[in-house]
């Protein structure tokens, strides 16, 4: 059932990105190109964070897949 | 000349990151996954320390990447581990019950070594890449390979990406032929694979979302084979292995959402993720950060993310009998619990370097956990961890 739910709220988030949005053309894209708007400025970063989440976490994932398992402590 | 040149390359690299939004990896701008216009060589060094003398990891990690022929680009990684300190083992009834741990008496010291390569292809309408790689410690082994898929729609205001990747585990317990107790190892595998289907979406012209959706399924042997549990109505000093259910399987629901504010030439980022798995240990994890320009190249971002996740159902510190499906194990991994970071990144930008300097503190709470369920305030704990990433663009 929870997966149900999730799956649903997953649609309506889906069809949601599609709704409420103005066309950007390419040389509109200035503010969105800036640094600022980088999740992660560090290019290993996101890799070390995410396995230290998933190593002391039950959870792990969901913004990518792959990388390997490991034998953490 | 050179610096305007440097200057193109970097603008260049942006406008990709910008424009190939959801990434092929677990990050975005310059991370794997972003298309460069010049070869890029990356250099990271990170600490890990944990509360009241428990682990201590350091880490390297270098790679270079390397675009070529106008839409190929080869990117080749290695990190280094050493991880250094104690982990709790078992767990006693102490007085009142509550749970009284104890660590490893002997100090661990693992290292792990990662080597990977990513082949990537960028066309006017997708790109797609193939990772494949090999993680090596003690006591485990992973091969890993993953396929990545991005499809641009709409003038590239809309990315419709896909990714499915498998892990080939084996581990085994790592002892010394002169401990007396030596038994010599037994080598168990464990699999798994996840698919993930997601879709970045321009909003307007300063915001952007992305929504993935992942399935993971893992088998084999998935238990810690160090860990050994305490049952009350055992004889006395026999204790149980640590013992998990041979499957398990885990669908996540993930949201980022990005917006620049022009007015303060500052960002702020959200972040939301949803879990749940076969295990029971369902978890919520809220991020938020402001990346703040400052002017010449810096920035600075103060962040926050509170995780919280629900026990597995199989989780108790000790148990008074062994459970009829088999399943027992104190892993403090897998109780309830709820956690707090702060946050900080400081960033500067140059003609061809990047530096960016990241540091968390991180603290975990019994009672911070969403929805009440099993944990202890005896495996609440604390880290601290900084990392320096220097990137260097030819």
């Amino acid at each position: 059932m929870k997966y149900v739910s999730i799956l649903a709220l997953a649609g309506v988030a889906t069809l949601s990105s599609g709704c409420a949005t103005k066309h950007v053309a390419a040389w509109e894209r200035g503010n969105l190109a800036k640094p600022q708007m980088l999740r992660y400025t560090g290019a290993h970063y996101a890799g070390t964070e995410a396995h230290t989440y998933h190593s002391k976490e039950a959870t792990r994932g969901g913004f990518g897949v792959g990388g390997g398992g490991c034998g953490c402590n | 000349v050179a610096a305007t040149s440097s200057g193109k390359k970097r603008l260049s690299a942006l406008l990709s990151a910008a424009m190939a939004l959801p990434g092929v990896s677990k990050g975005a701008g310059l991370a794997p996954g972003t298309q460069l216009v010049a070869p890029a060589i990356d250099y990271s060094h990170s600490e890990y320390s944990e509360s009241d003398g428990r682990m201590d990891v350091s880490t390297d990690q270098v790679s270079l990447t390397v675009p070529y022929a106008g839409r190929w680009q080869t990117r080749i990684n290695y990190i280094k581990d050493h991880v250094t300190g104690a982990s709790p083992v078992i767990y006693f009834p102490g007085e009142g019950g509550e749970p009284r741990q104890v660590l490893t008496s002997a100090t661990i010291v693992d290292n792990r070594e990662v080597y990977d390569i990513t082949q990537s292809y960028f066309a006017d309408e997708y790109n797609a890449s193939v990772n494949v790689g090999r993680s090596l410690e003690d006591d485990y082994e992973s091969n890993f390979v993953s396929l990545n898929y991005s499809r641009y729609a709409n003038d590239k205001n809309t990315t419709f990406l896909a990714g499915i990747s498998r892990d080939a585990d084996e581990v085994w317990t790592s002892t010394t032929p002169d401990n007396p107790f030596f038994e010599p190892p037994v080598f168990r595998n464990r699999y798994k694979s996840d698919v993930t289907l997601g879709i970045s979406q321009l909003l307007d012209a300063n915001s952007q979302m992305q929504v993935n959706l992942t399935y993971s399924r893992a088998t084999g042997f998935l238990a810690d084979p160090y860990k050994s549990v305490h049952v009350t109505t055992n004889p006395p000093f026999v204790s149980e292995d640590d013992t998990r259910p041979n499957e398990r399987r885990v669908i996540t629901l993930a949201g980022r959402y990005a917006r620049y504010f022009p007015g303060a030439d500052g960002a702020l980022h959200a972040e939301y993720r949803i879990n749940s798995d076969t295990w029971s240990a369902e978890s919520h994890t809220l991020e938020l950060k402001w990346s703040q320009g400052l002017g010449s190249g810096w920035i600075i971002a103060p962040g926050l993310r509170y995780y919280s996740q629900q026990n597995a159902f199989f989780y108790a510190p000790f148990f008074t009998e062994i459970p009829e499906d088999g399943n027992l194990s104190h892993d403090y991994r897998l109780a309830s619990f709820g956690a707090i970071s702060g946050k900080l990144s400081i960033y500067k930008q140059t003609a061809n370097f990047h530096i960016s300097l990241d540091l968390e503190s991180y603290e975990r709470r019994k009672q911070w956990n969403l929805i009440d369920g099993a944990g202890f305030d005896v495996d609440d704990y604390s880290f601290n961890m900084y990392s320096l990433n220097v990137t260097y663009q030819f």
